[in-house]
């Protein structure tokens, strides 16, 4: 196996940073706070891997955000309509499925660019989330889920037990089976999957499926932690989603990623918010620095790139495009939280869970209280 | 040494080297474009036609050697703008054009006129209709420069291409197959326009295959093979079948290589009044197990499209293609012309690659890798695959050992019947040979193989059957012991009424 130097920057700046925490505060490599960090981790994690697997096929799902509420904010109201937590899961799951599919037909059967498509799916999911819980939040869940979103299995949060879960699944999916070879193939490159047999338009359509129902995971972690139906969870979430997978080192142009690399872009930016959380920096002042972090390793890859493909162009190899351009600068752009109502530093965030004052963290995490509707 | 002396105004290229990696595409090559002038520059794929041009151009610098220009020597032009600004102004095949803009548009668009001082001025279309249709008259073509490129045939496509290159003031023209796709009419107005040019006092280079335009045409012609210099002789007093002799070359091919196959083998794919897009049927043929079928033809005579439509990979209009498998589905399989965007998946390993296409199974559940890996790894060592590791990403390979895995993913994937398009295209001596050698294994193992090849060289030789296509016809059908030089003398437009077509 060859070490890919131009995918170095992400690894090694997480484990300097963990380092560097470790020995600057002493609250970082406590129990509680890896704890907190890994929950914190679990629903841009499942979400991320979800999307890996759609951008490996070459294509985007910018709906999973929507999706993660939609599909909560379903559960949640089965649940409470039905008062069994189990009929509440396979509704979100099914949910799930149901929206995936029709992404995918969307994608893959009308041959609608993704981009554009899931932006339609985008604000649909929305509007569905806002119509089914009738545009407030779904509370008075039934009370064993509150002992779910608290509990623990060895010690391990469910939700962090979700994350590790998903983590093997799209692994599973994307390393493993011949799904996830023919991804890559897509992804790499359409038409010689198609001359090689490949039925393009279904590969495609099974990846927003696995994403639809890993958005339907995270909704279902994020109801059972926040124990109500949040229509207006998630906002930004596939942004971040997007970002993470490419700070790993997935293609924007598809053929390449690894969910373990998704799962390192997740941590780092996880990392980031949490030690800037424990050196109490601002939540403004955290997003400029996390901004800055993208476009810095955007950079530095891009470079590092261009260097190989210098060097490699001696020896007469083609190397594809230069990737990392869009993603991460934009998914930070576009997240001011100060845009929105019912977010924003003065807001209170509940404490439970969350480190205190991580705005975008808690954002994402659909940790707002919704305002009622007038 | 060609060319004569060098006139002051004369366009001089001197010793030209020009390497990929190991490959030399050029190897010391010097030709001289007297202004006033056409001048033909033939020579059989890969002799490095293309490679001369993009020097011209100014998309590639030469390793070494120098463009004479004016009394002005200078190591190749740095950028096409600098080849621009010398006055030397290239249209390459299958120009860059913008469809959604307008003739008058396209033709400017270097410089669109503008009308205002300096930052504050704006474009001036009245002024770019009016030079538009200046060089269109002057060219003699007959097209609205208002019309939106998009509605445009192919031969007016290229006119206006030429016209973009000329609306400038141009002291030599060099134009890259310019009537390849192109009818004989179509081909006729493009060399009117190429002798106005001429007329106007500049220069002309025409790359083509079409030998008989050559000798209509041109003053000059120059044939390359091998990236050198091979003959340079007046056109005027040379004929079609001299000039077939100096494109035709020497190369050992696939007889040479493995033999030639036995006949009388079942037929395993037939098609019946096949009949599409891009040439004239009905055509009917067979391709029989244990047989190369090469399909000839020049560029634009319908040969591409009709191996396309014979392997499913286009649609066809008319027709059917009956495959004698019980398995129709999963018995054919294709190598497409072009490696990088049909072939292979650059990131992933060559294992995966030659696994790809034998893939069954559910889609959820594992791969059993362990039978693929192993069959694969049988294959690429058969086929002669040169890699550090199977498992390093298939882009790290050489053109020729991409192409070998290529053939081995429908070797893994155990097809009956495979299209190739250019099986050799941009691979040297050895590894052409290493390609020849894996289509033999596979007619040997009783499969059939249909090989479009716009090379006469490599239609002869590779194919047991050589069908050969011309202007959008099935012309001949000729056993395999036929000469590169009756290939393409059948090919080549101006000759085939001398001959029907063969009983297959």
């Amino acid at each position: 196996m060859r070490v890919r130097v131009e995918h170095a920057f992400v690894p090694v700046t997480l484990l300097v940073l963990i380092v560097a925490l470790s020995i600057t505060t002493d609250t970082f490599l406590t129990t509680r706070n890896i704890t907190n960090v890994l929950t914190q981790m679990a629903i841009l994690g499942i979400v991320a891997f979800g999307v890996t697997i759609v951008m490996v096929g070459g294509a985007f799902d910018l709906s999973i955000g929507s999706q993660t509420a939609l599909h909560g904010v379903v559960s949640a109201v089965v649940m409470v309509e039905t008062g069994s937590i189990w009929l509440g899961v396979g509704a979100a799951l099914l949910s799930g499925l149901t929206f995936g599919l029709v992404n995918g037909l969307i994608v893959g059967g009308l041959a609608i660019n993704p981009f554009i498509a899931t932006l339609g799916t985008l604000v649909l999911a929305r509007g569905l989330a806002l119509t089914v819980s009738d545009g407030k939040v779904v509370s008075g869940l039934p009370a064993g889920l509150a002992e779910f979103g608290r509990g623990d299995l060895f010690g391990l949060p469910w939700t962090v037990v979700l994350l590790i879960g998903c983590f093997l699944v799209a692994s599973y999916i994307l390393h493993v089976t011949p799904l996830g070879l023919r991804l890559f193939a897509v992804g790499g490159s359409a038409k010689a999957a198609r001359l090689a047999g490949i039925k393009v338009s279904r590969v495609q359509m099974a990846a927003f499926m696995v994403s639809g129902l890993f958005a339907a995971v995270a909704g279902l972690a994020l109801t059972a932690r926040v124990r109500s139906g949040q229509p207006l969870s998630g906002e930004l979430l596939e942004l971040y989603a997007i970002a993470a997978a490419v700070l790993g080192g997935t293609s924007l142009y598809g053929g390449r990623g690894a969910v373990w690399r998704t799962a390192v872009g997740v941590a780092l930016i996880t990392v980031i918010q949490n030690g800037l959380n424990l050196l109490n920096v601002a939540s403004e002042l955290q997003m400029i620095v996390i901004g800055t972090v993208f476009i810095v390793a955007a950079l530095s890859e891009t470079l590092q790139d261009r260097g190989l493909r210098f060097t490699r162009r001696k020896v007469g190899v083609v190397t594809g495009p230069s990737e990392l351009v869009l993603a991460p600068d934009r998914g930070l752009r576009d997240s001011d939280p100060d845009d929105r109502p019912g977010t924003g530093p003065e807001r209170v965030t509940p404490a439970d869970d969350c480190a205190p004052g991580s705005g975008a963290a808690a954002h994402e995490l659909g940790q707002e209280p919704v305002q009622p509707r007038k | 040494m060609t060319g004569g002396p060098a006139r002051e105004d004369a366009l001089a290229l001197r010793g030209i080297v020009k390497s990929y990696g190991s490959t030399r595409a050029l190897r010391g090559v010097d030709l001289t474009l007297q202004p006033g002038a056409i001048q033909a520059l033939i020579g059989p794929n890969g002799s490095g036609k293309s490679t001369l041009v993009k020097c011209l151009a100014g998309d590639l610098r030469p390793d070494r050697g120098e463009v004479l220009l004016g009394g002005v020597g200078r190591p190749g032009f740095a950028s096409p703008t600098q080849a621009r600004s010398a006055g030397v102004s290239v249209v390459h095949q299958d120009p860059e054009c913008f469809e959604e803009l307008s003739v008058a548009d396209n033709i400017v668009i270097a410089r669109p006129p503008r009308r205002g001082v300096g930052p504050w001025s704006v474009r001036d279309r009245a002024a770019t209709v009016a030079v538009a249709s200046r060089v269109l008259r002057r060219v003699g073509a007959d097209i609205d420069p208002r019309e939106r490129l998009r509605n445009l045939s192919l031969a007016d496509r290229t006119l206006v291409a030429i016209c973009r290159a000329i609306v400038e003031d141009v002291r030599f023209l060099v134009l890259d197959e310019p009537t390849a796709a192109l009818g004989r009419d179509d081909a006729e107005r493009v060399y009117r326009v190429c002798h106005a040019v001429r007329e106007a006092g500049a220069g002309v280079l025409v790359v083509t295959h079409r030998l008989h335009e050559v000798v209509t045409h041109a003053s000059r012609v120059t044939a390359l093979r091998d990236g050198a210099i091979h003959a340079d002789l007046s056109a005027e007093s040379s004929s079609v079948e001299e000039l077939v002799g100096l494109v035709a070359d020497a190369r050992s091919g696939r007889k040479e290589v493995v033999g030639v196959s036995p006949r009388d083998r079942a037929v395993v794919v037939s098609t019946h009044e096949l009949d599409g897009d891009g040439y004239e049927g009905p055509v009917d043929v067979q391709l029989r197990a244990g047989e190369v079928t090469t399909v000839a033809g020049l560029p634009g005579s319908g040969a591409n499209h009709f191996v396309r439509q014979l392997c499913g990979v286009a649609a066809r209009a008319r027709g059917e293609v009956r495959i004698s498998h019980p398995d129709a589905q999963g018995a054919m399989g294709f190598v497409g012309e072009s490696r990088r965007d049909e072939g292979v998946f650059p990131d992933m390993s060559v294992l995966d690659n030659m696994v790809i296409a034998a893939i069954d199974g559910p889609s959820w559940l594992p791969i059993r890798r362990r039978r693929l890996d192993a069959r694969a790894r049988q294959v690429a060592e058969q086929l002669g695959i040169v890699t550090a590791s199977l498992d390093a990403p298939i882009s790290s390979l050489s053109g020729g050992n991409q192409q070998k895995a290529l053939i081995g993913r429908w070797v893994v994937a155990d097809i009956s019947v495979l299209g190739l398009e250019e099986p050799t295209n941009g691979l040297d001596v050895g590894a052409r040979e290493d390609v020849y050698r894996a289509v033999g294994d596979l007619v040997g193992a009783n499969k059939a193989v249909v090989a479009r090849c716009t090379d006469e060289q490599e239609a002869a030789q590779l194919g047991d059957v050589i069908l050969v296509f011309t202007e959008g016809r099935l012309v001949a059908s000729l056993p395999g012991d036929a000469t590169p030089g009756a290939v393409l003398e059948v090919s080549t437009p101006i000759v085939t009424h001398r001959r029907g077509m063969n009983e297959s």
